[in-house]
């Protein structure tokens, strides 16, 4: 009987160590799988465009493009502000230069669905109410993630807004790379002094290239000479709100077809390694396909 | 700072409180999801709205100490959305590839560890998404038998049945039967 009791015993502390093997294998399986991964930097950037937040700007304060950073900072005194880089498009094609628009400021209408499949473009359109050309992926790789529509409001230099438009956001994903299309009818058009990059033609439309170099800044931060003569530049912005001193580069395909104002945008930081000529193939896809 | 104090902050209107909560949770946040789906974009995507829930729906949290429970089940719950609608019950290769890149440098001994932990995750990744989940709460998570119970909405019972026929699964691929292939966990699980 003795023995027996041993016996048991024994097996029972083989089971034992027998579990505690293939789990201990299960864990650090499973610990080495996800090592490697971490949230970037750009994931948190998703996160608060969808809120509506930008780099600790608070809900309410949505991203407002405006061209010369130093002047409107006195005229938005005692706001947080970001010059961003969404609406930029409508100052590339000159859309803020006629009229009394300033510049412009996106938001997103919390609380909005957002689109995850690309079968719901419809369902999109009609929200924005107009027809857009738009592909679920491109042949280098990008493939359809999400579409948002967001209101854009035209604002006068003491930040009033003027009049408000409709801005359908269709963004991509390649790896952990995003690219967006954003298309919008602006009621203003106006004229650019900047020459494009890269010009091309497909049809009757014409298309053009543009890359512009952003300086994300701290509220408060000073303007130095070299800032201040930067900031005439027409490929350079400077864009108020972020914690730290940060540099990016902004790149732009941008086309009008019917009336409907298309911008191909991507961030040097997170839009992947595309050049210029690969963006304008991009947008040739879209015109083709439609 | 304690969860239960940024959240009491969040819930006030301080928005800094969200980023600290998201900066403490982000990776466990992301490597679960990956975990859960299997690969990066969706990971991000689970991550993404996660948070967005988070931040949108604070005060419904009732315990203001329960946060990372409740995080976890809203993780959770968009993680099977997402691989439902992405129609990926099975992950991609993705897994695979990010554990073949870091075992280049690795030696000998470490290198045998990682094809054995390959061939698990192979096996995990083949198990059916809920049998998988809770692996990956138990296991990686560390949670206990009731937490995830209680996170999943579903009986100790339930939660001890798909760990059992999981580990059942796992055993199978670290004895080497049929480990390479697809639907091998199924296999052994006897769903096929």
């Amino acid at each position: 009987m003795r023995k027996q009791g041993n016996n048991s015993v024994i097996l029972e502390r083989q089971v034992w160590m027998m579990k505690t093997y293939y789990e201990d294998k299960i864990k650090t399986a499973l610990e080495m799988q996800s090592a490697d991964i971490s949230a970037s930097d750009a994931l948190k950037r998703r996160i608060d465009r969808e809120l509506g937040r930008k780099e600790g700007a608070l809900p309410a304060e949505k991203e407002i493009v405006m061209k010369n950073a130093e002047k409107k900072k006195f005229h938005l005194s005692g706001k947080r502000f970001v010059i961003g880089v969404a609406a930029a498009c409508l100052l590339i094609s000159g859309a803020a230069a006629a009229g009394k628009t300033a510049g412009y400021k996106s938001s997103i209408v919390l609380r909005e669905p957002t689109y995850k499949s690309f079968s719901d473009l419809n369902k999109a359109e009609e929200k924005a109410g107009f027809d857009v050309d738009a592909i679920e992926s491109f042949e280098n790789g990008y493939e359809f993630r999400e579409i948002r529509v967001e209101k854009t409001d035209a604002i006068d230099e003491n930040g009033n807004t003027l009049y408000s438009f409709p801005e359908m956001w269709i963004d991509y994903n390649k790896g952990g790379n995003h690219i967006s299309l954003v298309i919008s009818r602006p009621p203003e058009k106006g004229t650019t002094t900047k020459a494009p990059n890269l010009t091309a033609q497909y049809g009757d439309t014409a298309l053009r290239y543009d890359e512009y170099t952003y300086k994300f800044v701290p509220v408060g931060y000073e303007l130095t000479a070299e800032d201040k003569a930067n900031e005439q530049r027409d490929d350079y912005y400077i864009s108020v709100g972020t914690d730290t001193v940060q540099m990016d580069t902004a790149k732009h395909v941008i086309w009008e077809k019917d009336g409907t104002h298309y911008n191909l945008m991507a961030m040097g930081s997170s839009g992947g390694k595309l050049t210029g000529e690969e963006m304008l193939e991009m947008a040739q896809e879209i015109l083709e396909a439609n | 700072m304690k969860d239960e104090i940024l959240v009491r902050q969040l819930k006030e209107g301080h928005d800094e409180a969200f980023d600290l909560l998201y900066e403490k949770y982000k990776n466990l946040a992301i490597r679960t999801a990956y975990l859960i789906t299997g690969n990066l974009p969706d990971s991000e995507d689970v991550v993404q709205e996660t948070f967005v829930k988070v931040y949108l729906h604070i005060t419904e949290l009732k315990n203001d100490s329960g946060f990372k429970p409740w995080m976890m089940q809203i993780l959770v719950r968009t993680a099977w959305r997402t691989g439902k609608r992405n129609g990926r019950e099975i992950p991609d290769d993705d897994t695979v590839s990010r554990m073949e890149n870091t075992a280049s440098i690795s030696p000998l001994g470490q290198m045998i560890k990682r094809e054995e932990a390959e061939m698990i995750s192979n096996a995990v990744r083949s198990l059916p998404v809920k049998h998988r989940t809770v692996v990956v709460l138990y296991y990686y998570n560390e949670l206990p038998v009731t937490e995830i119970a209680k996170l999943l909405g579903c009986r100790e019972g339930t939660v001890k049945s798909r760990l059992h026929t999981a580990r059942k699964a796992l055993k199978g691929a670290l004895s080497g039967k049929d480990i390479h292939g697809e639907g091998s966990a199924e296999k052994a699980l006897g769903l096929m």
